[in-house]
């Protein structure tokens, strides 16, 4: 440890982050985000959604998913078909022809 | 008693956690699992919101980012793949060229 201080250094240089002011730059967010979300009055209820008799929300869930919200639904399923054949078109190994 | 705000700082919290791995990190899988995480801190938001506001649209929506997580993830591991193949590693600091 002391015959060669230079391990040590390496030792304490690895913590640190290799993009220096990058801990400052996100402590000063995180500082502007909760500050300004502890100053703001949301119009919200005081307690969370609580149904006694029926605590689980998955029927209101799939009646919304399938009623209100059903375009963005199918497009999602789209979505998700083209990344797939994207994914699958990026990663194959080419072939030798 | 937890109320709204408690949810909202643990958001802020994972979100800038995310956030600073993105700024740090190198390496291609860890850069996206740091997406994942700020991802994962709106979808906390939605969440919350939903339940205060006594509305369902927001966690309907969290289903909604779910799923554009996953395409996401697919097509980041897919580009990581071929980064791969061509470089042998993914430090993406020395990816910087667009064509070769």
């Amino acid at each position: 440890m002391l015959d060669d201080p230079g391990k040590a250094l390496a030792s304490i240089s690895k913590l640190l982050p290799s993009n220096p002011g990058s801990l400052l730059i996100t402590l000063l967010f995180l500082a502007v985000v909760v500050v300004s979300l502890i100053g703001t009055s949301f119009p919200v209820m005081d307690k969370p959604l609580a149904d006694i008799a029926d605590p689980s929300n998955i029927e209101k869930i799939g009646l919304m998913l399938f009623t209100e919200h059903v375009i963005a639904f199918e497009v999602l399923a789209l979505v998700l078909l083209a990344s797939l054949i994207g994914a699958i078109y990026l990663a194959r190994k080419e072939v030798d022809k | 008693m937890i109320g709204l705000e408690h949810y909202l700082i643990l958001s802020a919290i994972i979100f800038s956690i995310g956030l600073y791995g993105l700024m740090t990190l190198n390496n291609g899988i860890r850069l996206m699992m740091c997406i994942e995480l700020m991802l994962n801190a709106a979808i906390i938001n939605l969440v919350a919101f939903s339940a205060y506001s006594h509305d369902i649209t927001g966690q309907v929506f969290a289903l909604f980012v779910i799923a554009l997580a996953a395409a996401e993830a697919a097509i980041g591991l897919a580009i990581m793949l071929a980064i791969y193949r061509i470089r042998d590693d993914i430090e993406l600091n020395e990816i910087n060229i667009l064509r070769w």
